[in-house]
């Protein structure tokens, strides 16, 4: 019981001396400055759920199609920004070694149903305006039709998405 | 006391499976510095860092930094233009320097690149350039697609105490079905945002039949660079020559150029063209966690409650 009473007794002690503004060796004053300093950083995260994608084997007159992924960006601080994409190929067609696709690389339209041909028309179609710091996800779908013209072979492509603050 | 066994089973299952759902397979890339807009003295150096990073579930990656002139593309988008075409008077890239134009990103972790410009005394308005950072080339494999994500931080810098020209021209007016498109170029020497185009069409008889006006641009038009306002006329204007008129607007209402031609509206299924100025706003996806996820959360509660009682039995 007596251990208890001193810890109270200590423990009331220093809170008289936090509240008790320190007047000691402190010059009269009559006016207070507060420093405040702060700071804003303007960021652009971009996240891509997928890092590849595989049709795997073509069949003939198919349209092989599939979701990729998601495209999310996160913006801080930054009224405006916008996405762009393009092919390896600067037109829109999967290649194979000896040639490209005959048929173009589509692009779903973002939640849309009718797919892009993946051109700069495509880039038009990915265009994306979005004001404040908040996040917004784009689905990616994409479909490549197998023609019967097509040589055999692997074909592939790379898309680049790049974004700039506007 | 088999029932027990297989229910035992059963959770540890859903736990695994729940660990396998919760983990990211995703990559995130971070850019801190994203755009250096701001008015500078002529003959001083200025400096900018850009610190990008890396998310901890992604491969060590090497990124280049590369300075481009500064272009705009046909819809506005910011698009780097190649030190070998890049004749811009305005063109900040002679300028700026990095001091490191390529870095190693370990996951979770980030890297400083300054980019130093010295503003020139002989350059009047603006000085424009981009910085791309990608991905070192990667080689696309297989039968599918390979995914890059890079970034542009534009540099644009008003040179003050220099006369600042914000001019445009409109350099063709032309129509395919009932789509018209404006073609107009920054004249001056300073960028501008939030440009819009009305386009007035009068009949044969004087009386306007259309007057269609884009949303304002949110990216900015650099000197010397051209965009295309495309526009589209309501169907049930009857096909026929019409005397239009473009008016480009700047910030403010101010009129940057105007022009006027005689097009035609050709009936037929008109060409549904995305206007350049304004680009869909999606419907944000949910982000965090899917319905998916929640179920298996869910569920994995469920399992592990269900394993601590059996094993408690």
């Amino acid at each position: 019981m007596k251990k208890y009473t001193i810890l109270g007794a200590i423990a009331l002690v220093m809170l008289a001396f936090m509240a008790v503004p320190v007047m000691a060796d402190a010059a009269p004053s009559t006016s207070a400055t507060l420093s405040a300093t702060g700071s804003i950083t303007q960021t652009l995260s971009l996240t891509n759920s997928a890092q590849s994608f595989d049709f795997g084997a073509f069949k003939e007159g198919v349209n092989e199609k599939d979701s990729v992924g998601t495209l999310t960006v996160t913006s801080a601080f930054i009224p405006s920004w916008k996405v762009t994409a393009a092919m390896s190929d600067g037109y829109g067609y999967m290649r194979t070694g000896s040639g490209g696709a005959t048929g173009p690389y589509l692009a779903n339209k973002l939640q849309e149903y009718n797919y892009n041909a993946a051109t700069p028309a495509w880039v038009d179609a990915h265009g994306l305006k979005f004001t404040g710091s908040s996040s917004t996800t784009m689905l990616e779908s994409f479909q490549q039709t197998v023609l019967i013209s097509d040589a055999p072979g692997s074909y592939s492509t790379v898309v680049t998405y790049t974004i700039a603050a506007a | 006391m088999k029932s027990l066994k297989f229910l035992n089973k059963l959770c540890i299952l859903t736990l695994l499976i729940a660990c396998i759902a919760v983990i990211p397979v995703s990559a995130t890339v971070t850019l801190s510095g994203v755009k250096f807009m701001a008015d500078v003295a002529p003959g001083t150096t200025v400096t900018y860092p850009m610190t990008l990073s890396l998310s901890g579930t992604d491969n060590n990656t090497d990124y280049e930094f590369t300075v481009l002139g500064f272009g705009n593309d046909g819809d506005g988008s910011y698009i780097g233009i190649d030190p070998t075409i890049d004749t811009s008077p305005n063109s900040a890239r002679p300028y700026i320097t990095l001091d490191k134009p390529e870095v190693s990103i370990a996951p979770g972790s980030s890297e400083t690149v300054t980019a130093t410009v010295n503003v020139q005394t002989n350059i009047n308005g603006g000085l424009y350039a981009l910085i791309n950072i990608h991905p070192k080339p990667v080689e696309s494999t297989g039968t599918g697609a390979t995914f890059v994500t890079a970034m542009n931080v534009p540099i644009m810098l008003t040179i003050m105490g220099t006369p600042l020209t914000e001019t445009g021209e409109i350099k063709g007016i032309t129509a395919d079905g009932y789509s018209i498109t404006t073609e107009f170029t920054n004249t001056g020497n300073h960028h501008y945002y939030n440009a819009k185009n009305t386009l007035t069409g009068m009949d044969s008889s004087g009386k306007q039949a259309f007057q269609i006006t884009t949303e304002p641009l949110i990216t900015a038009i650099v000197p010397g660079e051209s965009v295309n306002f495309k526009q589209l006329v309501d169907t049930t204007t009857a096909p026929g020559e019409y005397a239009v008129t473009a008016t480009v607007y700047g910030l403010n209402e101010t009129v940057l150029a105007t022009s006027s031609a005689t097009i035609t509206l050709t009936s037929g299924t008109p060409v549904v063209q995305s206007a350049p100025t304004e680009p869909e706003t999606p419907t944000p996806l949910p982000t965090a966690t899917s319905p998916v996820g929640i179920e298996i959360g869910i569920i994995s509660l469920i399992g592990a409650a269900a394993l601590i009682v059996v094993r408690r039995r």
